[in-house]
């Protein structure tokens, strides 16, 4: 059976529409005051973020934050480096090292030496 | 609940909103739109239910799942997902109420004193037009209800959709949550039958 309309059912179609728009029109007032204040009511709730868009912006934020990290927080010093302030510091204190310093005329003539000759 | 693309475009020439735009403005345009359909809706629902608080429910809760899950979208989408949200909530009314009635049968009791909550019941009592009803207007409109109130739910929402919300097969199946196949065959059925029940002389 072919389910395509025939011109008469798409006129009926019109006029059942019209119909329709009609009652619409015309309808009471008391049940348009009781829409008017579902639609307000409805209009004071705020849109929520689907799922999907929280999850996806938490995983941005984090991303963003750790990159942050990253690139801004102090950088890990070397052993090498990390243990240059407490040889400098043991390097002062000591006493051999202050007399080490007080010889300093005679290395620079030590490594005078060396390079002439 | 995701909608093609293509479904959107029969509402795409009712707004020039593209994009995301200020609170205040998205309220304002989703106020537009929804005084725009609410009353249309409230009919739709109303034919399906038989009961006008009951259809100010449906009319109420869809709005507020659209403002609430769908208030983000852009407006061409509101009306698809609009029409989708408030069939979906009949439907579930429609069963519940069928339940109801069975247990109700079953256990030989009428809860509330002869009210009547079965549409089958509703359907009988609108048949005959009202004496307040002189307008020959009122007279086509309630015998059309009467006669979309005999239709099988599927149908009804299927005549509806497409004749009076005008959307084409892809959009009403989208609405209605099934393939445009069905979409075809029931609207056909539903011109066929309203058109034997209301003859030749309607409106």
């Amino acid at each position: 059976m072919s389910q395509e309309l025939h011109q008469d059912d798409r006129e009926f179609a019109i006029r059942a529409k019209r119909v329709l728009d009609c009652t619409v029109q015309e309808m009471d007032q008391p049940i348009a005051l009781r829409l008017q204040r579902g639609r307000l009511a409805a209009l004071e709730r705020k849109p929520r973020r689907s799922v999907r868009m929280m999850w996806a912006s938490g995983f941005a934020v984090a991303s963003m934050a750790a990159l942050a990290l990253y690139v801004w927080a102090p950088q890990p010093m070397s052993r090498q480096h990390a243990a240059v302030p407490l040889d400098d510091f043991e390097l002062v204190t000591s006493v051999e090292n202050v007399e080490l310093a007080e010889d300093l005329e005679f290395f620079h003539w030590l490594a005078d030496d060396d390079t002439t000759g | 609940m995701a909608l093609p693309r293509s479904l959107t475009s029969a509402y795409s020439g009712q707004c020039s909103l593209s994009g995301r735009v200020s609170t205040l403005e998205e309220r304002r345009a989703l106020d537009r739109f929804l005084a725009g359909v609410e009353r249309r809706a409230f009919r739709m629902a109303q034919i399906a239910t038989g009961h006008d608080d009951e259809a100010l429910d449906l009319v109420q809760e869809a709005m507020l799942k659209l403002v609430e899950r769908y208030g983000m979208r852009t407006e061409a989408e509101w009306g698809p997902l609009f029409h989708r949200i408030l069939q979906s909530k009949i439907r579930d009314w429609y069963r519940r109420t069928k339940v109801r009635s069975r247990w109700r049968l079953w256990l030989g009791r009428d809860e509330d004193g002869g009210e009547m909550d079965d549409p089958l019941e509703a359907i009988a009592d609108t048949v005959t037009p009202s004496a307040d009803h002189q307008l020959q207007t009122k007279e086509a409109a309630a015998a059309l209800d009467a006669a979309l109130r005999t239709l099988p739910l599927r149908q009804q929402q299927a005549f509806l959709l497409r004749a009076w919300e005008e959307l084409d097969v892809a959009q009403t199946a989208a609405a209605m949550g099934c393939s445009e196949g069905s979409v075809k065959t029931h609207y056909f059925r539903a011109v066929h039958t309203l058109r034997t029940l209301l003859g030749n002389h309607w409106p």
